[in-house]
C-alpha cells in the first residue's frame, strides 16, 4: 500500500496501518463470527413492568411478561445491550417458563455428586445452597437473580459473538448446551413487544445459528414450488429458491447458512449437513470456486463458494435448497416438503426455504431489500 | 449494542480511509436494520436466470461406517451418562468422543444435571446418513438421545458434535 512513497512516508503511515490492520482483522472476525452472533438492534432502556402487553406474546402472558420486563431492566444498570436482554429472557424461558418458581430440579431427583439434592430456585433456577448465587430469598428476587445472570454473562469475554444458547449455557451450566436455542425467537418477540419498538426496527435478526447465504441486498429470481416455464424440457416444479445480487451476480461470495459438515461436492453442487440432521445444497458453482472439501466442518456464515452459471442455468445465481430428511428439529420436521405438495420425486424432502427461515424467526426475502420473482 | 456501535464507527471510518469498504459485506445477519435503505432501489435483472437443475442425492453411509458410528454413539452417551462423577473425571471420560465443537459446548456442562444414567438398547441410524456426517439415536433410561457425529474422512474416527435428548 505504501508503494512509491518515501521511507519517511512509510514510517508515518506505518502506525496507522497497524491500527487499520488490526481493525480490519476485527472486521474479519465480525464477518466470520458474525454468523454465530445474534444481530440485534434497538435500545436497551428501562421499561415499566406494570405496563407490559395485556395480550399474550409468543404464548407468554401476565406474570411471565412482568418477569421478562424485570429481567430486561436488570441489564440496564450493567450497561448491557438488547442482545443481552434477549439472552436473559431466553434463558429464563428455558429454566422456568418465566415463572418465579419456588422449586427446582431436585423434585425430579437431581442430586449433587455427594448425593445431596440440588437447590435450584426462581426464574433462572440458581442454586442458592452453593453460596455463590445469593441467599434463598435473593435468588427468588427476579431483579437480583437476573443481575446475577447478567453479571456472569458480561464476564464472558466472547459472549456477544457466541451463539446465544452457548453463551447462556456457559452461565447456567445446564446438561444440554443447546437447550435454550428454541426459546430465542419467543424471547426476541417478548422483548420487542415490551420495548414497543417493532415499528422503529427493534429486534434481533435471527438467533445466529442460521444466517443468509449471500450478503445483504440480494433478489429472489425464482421461488419454491410449481411454476410455468415455456422452455421445452424445463422442470415445472422448483424445490429451491434462486437468489442473486444484480448486477454483480457472478463470483459472488456464498456463505454457509449454518454450522455443519460438508457431505457432498460434485457436478455443480455443494451439500452441507447440519448437526440437526437437515441438509442445505448450493448449486450452479464451478467446482474450482468451492473453497471447502468433503468432511470439512463449517460454521454459520463461513465463506464456502462463489456463485456461478454451471449446469442448466440462464445466468449466475445461487440455487439454495433445503432437505429436511433426517432432521431432529421438530420445527423443521413439521414443514411441508415436495411430496406433501404434489411435487415430483426430485422434490422429495425439499422444503420451502422461505418457510425454513420463518421457522427461525427470519425473513429470507425482506420486502425492503429483496425483489421477488 | 452500545459497545458494538462504538466499535463500528471508528472502524468504518478507518476502512473508508483504507478504501476497503466495498469489500465488506458478510452474511446477511451482520447488518440487521441499517442496510435496507440502499437496497430499496435494487435494480432488477431484466432477464432472470432460468434454472432447471436437479440436486444429486448424497450417498448414504455404508454398512461398516454405520456400525462404527453406532458404536461410537453408544460409548459417547455412556460417558455422558455419568452424573455420579466429579466434573474432571466426567469431562475427561467424554472428551475422547467429542469433536472440537462438541468439546467447547460440553465442557460447560455440570454433570450433576445430566438426567441420563444408562444406555438401554442399541443405537439406530437416522435417515439421510452420509459417510462423514450422520445422527445415531440411542435409547436411554431418560428417553432417546440423538448423537450427531461427524468425521473429516472415511478413514477417521467418528466423533460427536452434539448429544441431545429428542425432547430437547
Amino acid at each position: 500500500m505504501a508503494e512509491g512513497k518515501s521511507t519517511a512516508g512509510v514510517l508515518i503511515v506505518a502506525t496507522p496501518l497497524v491500527v487499520v490492520a488490526s481493525i480490519f482483522a476485527l472486521v474479519l472476525l465480525f464477518m466470520t463470527a458474525g454468523g454465530s452472533a445474534a444481530a440485534c438492534s434497538g435500545g436497551a432502556g428501562t421499561v415499566d413492568p406494570a405496563k407490559v402487553p395485556t395480550e399474550p406474546v409468543a404464548g407468554y402472558s401476565g406474570e411471565q411478561l412482568t418477569n421478562a420486563a424485570l429481567i430486561m431492566n436488570a441489564a440496564v444498570p450493567l450497561g448491557l445491550d438488547r442482545q443481552a436482554q434477549v439472552i436473559g429472557v431466553m434463558t429464563a424461558m428455558g429454566e422456568s417458563s418465566l415463572r418465579n418458581i419456588g422449586y427446582g430440579d431436585d423434585i425430579n431427583g437431581v442430586v449433587n455428586p455427594d448425593g445431596t439434592p440440588t437447590c435450584s430456585l426462581g426464574l433462572f433456577q440458581q442454586q442458592w445452597c452453593l453460596g455463590s448465587w445469593g441467599t434463598r430469598d435473593q435468588v427468588m428476587d427476579p431483579t437480583y437473580a437476573a443481575t446475577q445472570f447478567f453479571t456472569r454473562l458480561a464476564a464472558l469475554p466472547d459472549w456477544q459473538t457466541l451463539e446465544p444458547t452457548i453463551a447462556a449455557h456457559k452461565v447456567q451450566r445446564n446438561a444440554d448446551p443447546y437447550h435454550y436455542e428454541k426459546f430465542f425467537d419467543a424471547a426476541n418477540q417478548v422483548v420487542t413487544a415490551i420495548a414497543g419498538d417493532a415499528a422503529s426496527g427493534g429486534g434481533c435478526a435471527g438467533n445466529g445459528s442460521i444466517v443468509y447465504p449471500l450478503g445483504p441486498g440480494f433478489n429472489m429470481t425464482d421461488d419454491y414450488g410449481p411454476r410455468v416455464i415455456d422452455i421445452p424440457g424445463a422442470s415445472s416444479w422448483h424445490p429451491a429458491v434462486d437468489l442473486q445480487h444484480w448486477p454483480n451476480n457472478c463470483k459472488d461470495q456464498i456463505y454457509s447458512i449454518s454450522d455443519g459438515t460438508v457431505t457432498y461436492i460434485g457436478g455443480i453442487q455443494l451439500t452441507i449437513k447440519s448437526p440437526d440432521g437437515w441438509s442445505a445444497s448450493y448449486l450452479h458453482m464451478k467446482l474450482s470456486d468451492i473453497s471447502v472439501a468433503v468432511g470439512d466442518t463449517v460454521t454459520a456464515g463461513e465463506p464456502i463458494a462463489l456463485t456461478g452459471n454451471e449446469g442448466p442455468s440462464g445466468g449466475c445465481h445461487l440455487d439454495l435448497r433445503i432437505n429436511k430428511e433426517g432432521t431432529t428439529d421438530p420445527a423443521i420436521a413439521s414443514l411441508k416438503a415436495g411430496e406433501d405438495l404434489g411435487g415430483p420425486s426430485t422434490s422429495y424432502g425439499f422444503v420451502n426455504p422461505e418457510e425454513f427461515y420463518q421457522a427461525f424467526g427470519m425473513v429470507l426475502c425482506q420486502p425492503e431489500s429483496c425483489r421477488r420473482p | 449494542m452500545k459497545r458494538a456501535a462504538a466499535a463500528v464507527v471508528p472502524l468504518l471510518t478507518a476502512l473508508t480511509l483504507a478504501g476497503c469498504v466495498g469489500t465488506a459485506g458478510g452474511p446477511g445477519t451482520a447488518t440487521p436494520s441499517s442496510s435496507p435503505s440502499v437496497t430499496s432501489t435494487n435494480p432488477a435483472n431484466p432477464t432472470p436466470p432460468v434454472d432447471n437443475a436437479t440436486a444429486d442425492p448424497v450417498p448414504e453411509a455404508g454398512t461398516d461406517s454405520q456400525a462404527a458410528a453406532i458404536d461410537t454413539a453408544e460409548k459417547a452417551v455412556a460417558a455422558f451418562a455419568r452424573p455420579d462423577l466429579s466434573y474432571d473425571e466426567w469431562i475427561n471420560g467424554l472428551y475422547p468422543y467429542l469433536t472440537q465443537a462438541g468439546a467447547a459446548a460440553y465442557e460447560d456442562t455440570d454433570p450433576a444435571r445430566v438426567p441420563v444414567r444408562q444406555v438401554t438398547g442399541a443405537g439406530t441410524i437416522l435417515p439421510a446418513s452420509t459417510e462423514v456426517a450422520l445422527i445415531v439415536q440411542v435409547p436411554t433410561d431418560a428417553g432417546p438421545y440423538n448423537v450427531s457425529l461427524s468425521r473429516p474422512s472415511t478413514e477417521a474416527a467418528w466423533l460427536a458434535d452434539r448429544i441431545r435428548p429428542t425432547e430437547g
